[in-house]
């Protein structure tokens, strides 16, 4: 067993990796949205100062329709504060009510009611400039259909007081469920990171040219070698997804019920992809340094563009095309569909479809693993 | 009569066009250091990779310890230590977890084992070193640790692949020193290296390898009477007249006479007195000259006389 327990004696030397990639994998799951958080919709306010210089029933209207969604922040009217103001967002957009407001807006007309003052153009600019097109608009909708002046304000802080109701759309039964599904989805980063960051550098160090010259001169027979490698990767390979399941099972409880088995096999899957990616790694001998690096480009490349991290259903259709030549793209699909976040329905056909395009993702880089070793033989 | 431990017959290894090793003939008998001399790219590597079984050759038989060796002669292999010219360990392993590790490839009982790995240790002088990883040593003391993992089960046949490569001379001589050490304890020593006065310093018989073939075999003293050179006197002085290198040339038992680099050469074939003559030579036309080397012909003059060119020239 002398080539099995080398094989975890190098293992033991890469713990500092393991521990960070862990400790990365634990924030994710704790700083972001699994599955609670995000239950409740708070309109969002923004900081409005008003000088009222019309002073009439109509101006005093505005002020009290503005102020039931803002914030009112007070200032002296002086352009140099007002500017500072704005600059340090104290306040977000400064509104004059010019005097005559009332008489033009009886009369019908729009221009010059207001002086806007803002700094930059950002989203809080053009909502306050939407609210106060959309109150004058209607007030003007009203009296065109006959209304006096006083009624058609009060008419429209009605009808604009109307709110719109904000629910969340849950998926399917909300709790373990929900909570599995976002752990499954970060999943394939932390078995990407972990067992690529391992198993590339173990299986590196094992082949190293003088010592695998030894080991052939020995006495040990080259399937003894072969087997307890890999024996020794797979049981490696095995206590990494047992640990992270083990995570998940701790912070979600009983996620394992129902169509979950399905994700389940779903992560095996994935774990031979990332077995298979190792190997190439180790193959074409990228050393300790690079490895870090290709490690977190592909493993947040793939999380951002097959939809680990942000919903399959919001990315953009060029993006998705592109992330299908990706196994974590059909990994994410599968997991989707099982946990009820996609909105296509659960069909046990197209799951074990994306569960065979992962294993055909490994098997091809397996092949690839072996071409490049066969070709460095060869020279 | 000593046992043949090594007999290699008639062994041919192509690579596509070149032959890397041609018709190549080899006895070795028990208890010999055998050096195996010939520049890069003679086929000394070659060879021993085919006697290792880890090369599939093109023709011929190798037989170690009596039996035919192949790639599955576990048995055998057994028998067989190697320590090749590249330092081959596991840098994320101790020095003692590297020693255990391959000495575990041939010895699995744990009680000898721990002895063996002590034994080796203590042989290569790493008993301070025993918590280091391989990083932490010096280039000395790496090849030594390089070695204690060849020879930690014991074996009776050591093959030595030019482990004094960019070694410093202190440690080469301790590596020199240890390879005798492990022969006085009854190993068979096989050792390869194009640095030819290692291989005159302790091997007992010696073949010189050239472009894959034998080309010379036999003890020092014999391969030193195979060729026409048995003294070389040179002396450092002016570029002479040719009326001075004609008469010298004309010496009983002179056979070439050459000035370079600010000396003149005079090769000789036996006499007992030559130097004598020479400058007597030199003393008669009141030549004036600084010092004077007679030196009796070594392996490179032999390899020089046999293929035509300079052991390190053909690097």
């Amino acid at each position: 067993m002398q080539v099995f327990k080398l094989f975890f004696k190098i293992a033991k030397t890469k713990w500092l990796s393991m521990l960070v990639f862990l400790g990365i994998f634990l924030l994710i799951l704790n700083f972001t949205n699994v599955g609670g958080g995000a239950d409740t919709f708070k309109t969002s306010k923004m900081a409005l100062t008003i000088f009222d210089h019309d002073k009439t029933d109509a101006s005093r209207k505005l002020c009290e329709y503005l102020a039931k969604d803002n914030i009112i922040v007070d200032f002296e009217d002086d352009k140099d504060k007002l500017i500072d103001a704005l600059y340090v967002t104290s306040t977000n957009y400064v509104i004059t009510i010019n005097e005559g407001y009332q008489d033009k807006l009886s009369k019908g007309e729009t221009d010059g009611l207001f002086t806007a003052r803002y700094l930059h153009d950002s989203y809080t600019n053009k909502l306050a400039d939407s609210n106060l097109d959309t109150y004058v608009s209607t007030v003007r909708t009203y009296m065109a259909g006959g209304m006096e002046l006083d009624k058609a304000l009060d008419a429209a802080q009605q009808a604009l007081d109307v709110k719109t109701e904000v629910t969340f759309e849950t998926f399917e039964n909300e709790s373990a469920q929900t909570k599995a599904a976002s752990f499954f989805n970060y999943m394939p980063y932390a078995l990407l990171s972990l067992i690529v960051s391992v198993l590339c550098p173990v299986v590196v160090a094992m082949n190293k040219k003088g010592v695998g010259f030894r080991t052939k001169c020995s006495s040990i027979k080259t399937s003894s070698v072969s087997a307890q490698t890999i024996a020794a990767s797979g049981i490696f390979v095995f206590i990494i997804w047992l640990i992270l399941m083990a995570f998940g099972v701790g912070k979600n409880g009983g996620m394992f019920s129902g169509n979950m088995w399905y994700a389940v096999l779903n992560t095996v899957a994935f774990t031979l992809v990332c077995v298979s990616i190792a190997l190439l790694f180790a193959e074409l001998g990228i050393g300790d340094n690079v490895l870090a690096f290709v490690t977190q480009v592909l493993g947040l490349g793939m999380a951002f563009l097959c939809g680990m991290f942000v919903p399959q259903e919001m990315l953009s259709s060029s993006v998705l095309a592109a992330a299908r030549f990706l196994p974590a793209y059909w990994y994410v699909k599968a997991n989707d569909m099982i946990c009820g976040l996609s909105t296509e329905q659960f069909k046990l056909s197209t799951v074990m479809m994306c569960v065979g395009i992962q294993l055909l993702f490994a098997a091809a880089i397996f092949a690839v693993s072996l071409i490049v070793k066969k070709q460095k033989k060869a020279i | 009569m000593a046992q043949t431990v090594v007999k290699i017959s008639n062994l041919v290894k192509r690579y596509k066009e070149l032959i890397a090793v041609d018709h190549f003939d080899l006895e070795i008998k028990q208890g010999e250091v055998f050096g195996l001399l010939g520049p890069n790219g003679s086929g000394k590597t070659t060879t021993i990779n085919c006697l290792l079984s880890l090369l599939d050759f093109d023709k011929g038989e190798i037989e170690i310890f009596g039996e035919k060796m192949t790639p599955t002669n576990y048995a055998l292999k057994k028998r067989i230590g190697v320590i090749s010219q590249n330092v081959a360990v596991y840098d994320e392993l101790t020095v003692i977890e590297n020693i255990d590790y391959f000495c575990g490839l041939y010895i699995t009982d744990k009680q000898t084992r721990k002895k063996y790995v002590d034994d080796a240790i203590k042989f290569v002088g790493l008993e301070e070193f025993t918590k280091f990883r391989p990083k932490k040593l010096s280039g000395g003391l790496l090849r030594r640790l390089n070695i204690a993992c060849g020879i930690a089960h014991k074996p009776e046949l050591i093959i030595l692949d030019e482990p004094t490569v960019a070694v410093d001379p202190q440690s080469r001589n301790k590596i020199l020193e240890g390879i005798l050490e492990l022969n006085a304890q009854g190993a068979t020593i096989i050792y390869t290296s194009h640095y030819m006065e290692e291989v005159e310093q302790i091997c007992s018989r010696i073949a010189i390898m050239d472009k894959g073939k034998n080309i010379a075999l036999g003890t020092k003293a014999e391969l030193k009477k195979m060729i026409k050179n048995t003294e070389t006197v040179s002396i450092e002085m002016e570029q002479p007249d040719d009326s001075i290198i004609q008469q010298m040339s004309g010496l009983v038992h002179v056979y070439d006479v050459q000035y370079k680099d600010s000396k003149l050469y005079i090769y000789c074939s036996g006499g007992k007195h030559n130097l004598i003559r020479i400058l007597g030579v030199l003393q008669e036309h009141d030549i004036a000259f600084g010092r004077v080397y007679s030196e009796l012909p070594t392996l490179n003059d032999v390899f020089l006389e046999i293929t035509g060119k300079q052991l390190r020239d053909s690097e």
